[in-house]
């Protein structure tokens, strides 16, 4: 079989080098230092993403915990860390194998991100650590923790964790916050979403376009406004001009500066003119206008809701 | 085709918080609003997408330039794979995104004809006359319908000029262009939020995610070597012919005067904000990018070598 391949192979080689110039001649390389740069350069993404993702969590959870008043009966404690499970599949996927390996990632929920400041921290939780039970429950996944803890909104959250050889029940402060969580979505679009889980994602790419904080905070407190609006997508505008309101404001509680909503949308604009459609005639023809397309009437309302 | 498919990464930060019910606490239409003019709101998406535009084309000669440089510089490696290098950015309503044909029309009266944007100084099409706002007719006797016919014009027809009919404030006017050959073939910007190049339909593409990602043009001509060497090697196996279009398009990078030695840094840069270019062969369009960086890395020392030496910028072949 293998030989089979290999006149193949020469056979193709041969058909490539009638129908091509001449290949170059490659300067070899040192296939020690390629497995080193491999590992390296794998290890050095994994810290590039724990701080990007860190960076997300920091900011979205300042926005949960002041945006309580915004989001009424959507409020559940706040955790303050994020988990990862091993799944079988993973052995076939060298990457997702090296990324569990970085994390200690189990088939048990693993801690991989300790938001700093959160009850999480203050608990002492560090990360890779294993989580067995919460208020006594045993989780396997991610939606039994979270679930767990939406059944006693009133109890400060009770985990029972493995470090190592030892179990230990610590108990997290009792800090009420918006229920959604917001997590970094490692896509290359200028854009934020609902996550598969009900939740709320913000794209790299965006992330990478915020200038700093204030816009990062922008960004996601408009989708926090998206979660707590629900399912409602059908009847736009009204959703986003909705989501904007309840955003700017979620952002001005947490003391990020509201006020830069307009230019950052400005120049989200610029960059992605899809989004600035206006075209109820529907006089630019064989388009659909697409469901962020008048940011042009949002960026105005903005401005109108921060000069009240 | 250079980006690994973005994927899973999202398995390892699943959500430990309450989970979202679809219900809503806030029902549509119950928060007031106050009516908006709709010639406000016309006027706003106006303005932002003549920024758009303005964004687009100054993307556009960047890309120009850059792109241009290595064509000229890298001619000799070319093997008669080449085109007529103008030094021009002109489009037709068909070579934009169409959220932006409003105002490209409204703001330089692009519509269905070829009209020029932009003209780099300097190169061929300066040295020929042609002006922003001309709008061009025909190139070597042949129709332009499209910016993309302007810049994939075959070399075969030309000879000493190429001969350029332009319409100038309505008058039909014929220019002599000096037919400076350079690699096929001309770029583009791709509006997309990928950061990502790619070559085909005669042109080489950079797209607006890659514009934003790189931190300066010696980053950008490395790239645009690499899709620029791979019109002209032609295809082959996988592997060899990443490897190939890499080397070769360093080389048209270190030709041009270009900064080369940021490659590797440039590919790690990359590949830490999408680690899954670091991934097996299997499956996959192109060798994993730890490899192409230290690959590239050894073509930097062999281009040195060289340099230092004296003898020409040039990949050796296969014999």
């Amino acid at each position: 079989m293998r030989r089979l391949a290999g006149l193949l192979g020469s056979g193709l080689a041969l058909l490539g080098a009638l129908a091509c110039t001449p290949r170059l001649a490659h300067p070899p390389i040192d296939a020690e230092r390629l497995d080193a740069t491999r590992d390296a350069w794998i290890a050095e993404a994994m810290e590039s993403m724990l701080a990007d993702s860190t960076r997300v969590a920091r900011v979205a959870n300042r926005l949960r915990v002041a945006g309580v008043p915004v989001c009424g009966e959507h409020t559940a404690p706040l955790l303050g860390f994020y988990t990862a499970r091993r799944i079988s599949l993973a052995s076939s996927i060298p990457f997702l194998e090296a990324l569990y390996r970085h994390y200690d990632v189990t088939r048990t929920l693993t801690v991989t991100l300790v938001v700093p400041g959160s009850p999480a921290e203050r608990a002492g939780l560090v990360g890779r650590e294993r989580l067995l039970r919460v208020h006594d429950r045993r989780v396997r996944r991610a939606e039994q923790l979270l679930d767990a803890v939406a059944e006693a909104p009133e109890t400060p959250p009770t985990l029972e964790i493995e470090r190592g050889d030892v179990r230990e029940t610590v108990t997290l402060d009792l800090e009420p916050a918006c229920r959604f969580v917001v997590t970094l979505a490692p896509i290359d679009a200028l854009a934020t979403g609902r996550s598969d889980d009900g939740h709320a994602a913000i794209g790299r790419g965006l992330l990478e376009f915020t200038r700093d904080d204030h816009e990062l905070a922008i960004a996601i407190a408009h989708e926090l406004g998206h979660r707590i609006l629900g399912g409602r997508y059908a009847s736009y505008p009204e959703d986003e001009l909705d989501a904007d309101r309840l955003g700017l404001e979620i952002t001005r509680l947490a003391g990020y500066d509201a006020t830069r909503a307009p230019e950052f949308y400005e120049r989200l604009a610029i960059e992605k003119p899809w989004l600035v459609i206006h075209d109820p005639d529907r006089s630019l023809g064989r388009i659909e206008e697409p469901i962020h397309g008048r940011l042009a009437e949002r960026i105005l309302r903005m401005r109108e809701i921060l000069a009240e | 085709m250079i980006v690994a498919p973005l994927l899973l990464l999202g398995c390892l930060l699943l959500p430990a918080d309450p989970a979202a019910a679809e219900t809503s606490t806030v029902e549509p239409g119950a928060i007031e609003r106050r009516a908006i003019e709709q010639m406000a709101i016309e006027h706003e998406a106006m303005r932002l997408r003549s920024a758009g535009l303005e964004l687009w084309l100054e993307r556009s000669r960047r890309l120009l330039r850059v792109s241009e440089a290595l064509r000229l510089a890298g001619a000799p490696l070319c093997k008669g794979k080449v085109s007529p290098v103008l030094g021009v950015v002109a489009a037709s309503r068909d070579d934009l995104p169409w959220p932006l044909h409003r105002a490209a029309e409204r703001d330089y009266h692009v519509d269905e004809g070829v009209r020029v944007l932009h003209v780099e100084p300097g190169l061929a099409a300066a040295e020929g006359g042609l002006e922003p706002g001309d709008l061009v007719v025909s190139i070597a006797g042949r129709q332009v319908r499209s910016g993309a016919a302007l810049a994939s014009v075959h070399a075969g027809r030309i000879e000493g000029h190429v001969r350029l009919e332009v319409e100038r404030r309505g008058e039909p006017q014929s220019l002599e262009i000096p037919a400076r050959l350079g690699c096929f073939a001309a770029a583009a910007i791709q509006m997309e939020d990928g950061v990502n190049a790619y070559m085909g339909r005669g042109r080489t593409f950079a797209t607006s995610g890659l514009m934003r990602f790189v931190a300066n043009d010696d980053e950008l001509a490395v790239i645009m070597g690499h899709e620029i060497a791979h019109h002209v090697l032609g295809t082959g196996s996988v592997d060899d012919f990443e490897a190939d279009a890499d080397q070769l398009g360093l080389y048209m990078a270190a030709a041009a005067g270009f900064d080369v030695s940021v490659a590797s840094g440039f590919w790690k840069r990359w590949t830490l904000r999408s680690p899954l270019m670091i991934h097996e062969r299997r499956r996959s369009s192109h060798p994993p990018s730890h490899a192409r960086a230290l690959r590239l890395e050894a073509v930097l020392a062999e281009i040195e070598r060289k340099r230092a030496a004296g003898l020409p910028l040039e990949p050796e072949r296969v014999r």
